[in-house]
Order: C-alpha cells, then sequence, then structure tokens
C-alpha cells in the first residue's frame, strides 16, 4: 500500500468520524428540542465548530501518519540492511517519502475521477435538502443535510480514490 | 483506450537489462512516483505522452520498443 493510499485512508477515517459525531451530535440535540436548537444561528455555529474540528483533526491525523510512516521506513531499512548510519537512512527515508507524495499524473486523475463522485453525492443532498423544505420540514434540517451531504461526500471522494489505487484508472 | 485494443509495455524487461533498475529510481528519473511506474507496469494505468515519452528516454530507447498498442484478445476472438 503505497503512501497516498495511507494518507487517503486515514483522512477519509478522520472525515467520516467526524461526521458520524456530527450526525450523532445533530440528532441528540434535534431531539432534545430546546429553544436555542431550534435557530439555524445555533446550527450554523455547530457546523463551523465541526469544520473546524475536521480540519485540526485531519492535520493531527496527517502529521501521525508522517511519524509513524517514518519509524516504520526506518525500521525496515535497517533491518535489510544494517551498517546503514542514521543520517543515511534519514535521506532515504525523506527521499522515499518524497517521491511516494509526489502529485503526479496518476494521483491527479484519480483525484479528479473521485471528486465528481464526490460533488454528485453533495449534489444529491442539495436536492434532497430542496425536497425536505418543500415537504415542510425545518431549515434546519436543510442545512443538516447540506452539510452531512457535503462531509459524506467528502469522504466517500476519498474511498473511491482508494478504490482507483487498487483497480487502477484509464482515461477515458 | 479503444475498445477492443490495449497498451502493454516491456518496462519491467527494459529494467532488468538497465542494470535492474528499481521502480524508485525510474520513477526518481521521470518524476513520477514509484505507484505509478508500478500501475504502468501492472497494466493499471496507461501513462500520458509526455511520461511515455520520458520514460523511453530514460532506457536510450524509441517509445514503439516501450509500449505497444494492440488488439486484445476479444478483438481476436470477434474476428
Amino acid at each position: 500500500m503505497n503512501f497516498h493510499e495511507k494518507k487517503t485512508i486515514v483522512t477519509s477515517i478522520v472525515g467520516l468520524l467526524i461526521s458520524l459525531s456530527y450526525l450523532l451530535y445533530a440528532i441528540i440535540k434535534y431531539n432534545e428540542g430546546s429553544a436555542e436548537s431550534l435557530t439555524l444561528k445555533f446550527w450554523a455555529a455547530r457546523i463551523l465548530i465541526f469544520i473546524g474540528i475536521g480540519v485540526v483533526a485531519i492535520v493531527i491525523a496527517i502529521i501521525f501518519l508522517h511519524i509513524f510512516y517514518s519509524i516504520y521506513l526506518a525500521i525496515k531499512l535497517k533491518q535489510e540492511n544494517e551498517a546503514l548510519s542514521d543520517k543515511e537512512i534519514e535521506e532515504q527515508i525523506s527521499q522515499m517519502i518524497k517521491t511516494d507524495s509526489i502529485e503526479d499524473e496518476m494521483a491527479k486523475l484519480i483525484e479528479l475521477k473521485a471528486m465528481r463522485i464526490g460533488f454528485a453525492f453533495a449534489g444529491i443532498g442539495f436536492v434532497l435538502s430542496l425536497i425536505a423544505v418543500l415537504l415542510n420540514y425545518s431549515p434546519i434540517i436543510m442545512v443538516n443535510i447540506l452539510f452531512l451531504s457535503f462531509s459524506i461526500g467528502s469522504a466517500l471522494e476519498g474511498f473511491v480514490q482508494l478504490y482507483y489505487y487498487r483497480r487502477g484508472v484509464n482515461h477515458v | 483506450m479503444s475498445k477492443g485494443y490495449e497498451i502493454t509495455n516491456n518496462i519491467r524487461t527494459l529494467r532488468f537489462f538497465a542494470d535492474e533498475m528499481s521502480q524508485q529510481k525510474l520513477a526518481e528519473k521521470t518524476g513520477v512516483s514509484r505507484q505509478t511506474i508500478n500501475a504502468i507496469e501492472l497494466g493499471k494505468y496507461t501513462p500520458s505522452l509526455d511520461l511515455a515519452y520520458k520514460i523511453a528516454r530514460v532506457f536510450n530507447v524509441s517509445i514503439d520498443e516501450v509500449f505497444e498498442y494492440k488488439e486484445n484478445e476479444e478483438k481476436k476472438k470477434d474476428k
């Protein structure tokens, strides 16, 4: 499994966990039915907080991934060749991570294809949110459907990328 | 890629004759990731013309010696 795949798995899982925890939070808050939770301002603030948490969580997860991946490579290189000095190992790891994480043409093509599917999912969510309004549901439901469809769409994008990395991808 | 046709390559053989050049080395020379070279070798990804030329230049051969555009088995059976 390459570094792109590992990174995609980590960011998608973190994204999905954040989305699911938001969903849980939203269901609990909505069922409580407190006066505060019936205003759009309340939900806008909560969504912004969750977006912030998501960004920070993904950054932290990627930092940890780099650390653990470097440790894994260091152990592997040392096992393969015990004569290597720490300096040489460090250089090799930095070179390997650099080559592994290059955003080349294949990575860009996969990203584009996955993004298309992510956008389609978010688009379906947008239509569903409009239908919810038409069916006389509260605008709060609309905002929540929109947020969840975008965040789940983004996580889905990651899993689609993973699928293309495994199966391969063609220009057509 | 046209239906019934496939692009095959000889990168593995060329690497072997280039002093068993590693995928990592070829990736560094062509400016792509090792995974992309691996995917091309396994036929999971068809490179752009630009990358195809870069690969051919690394081995100092023509592009025809690296890649082959040929009919696949299904197409042959149809004939």
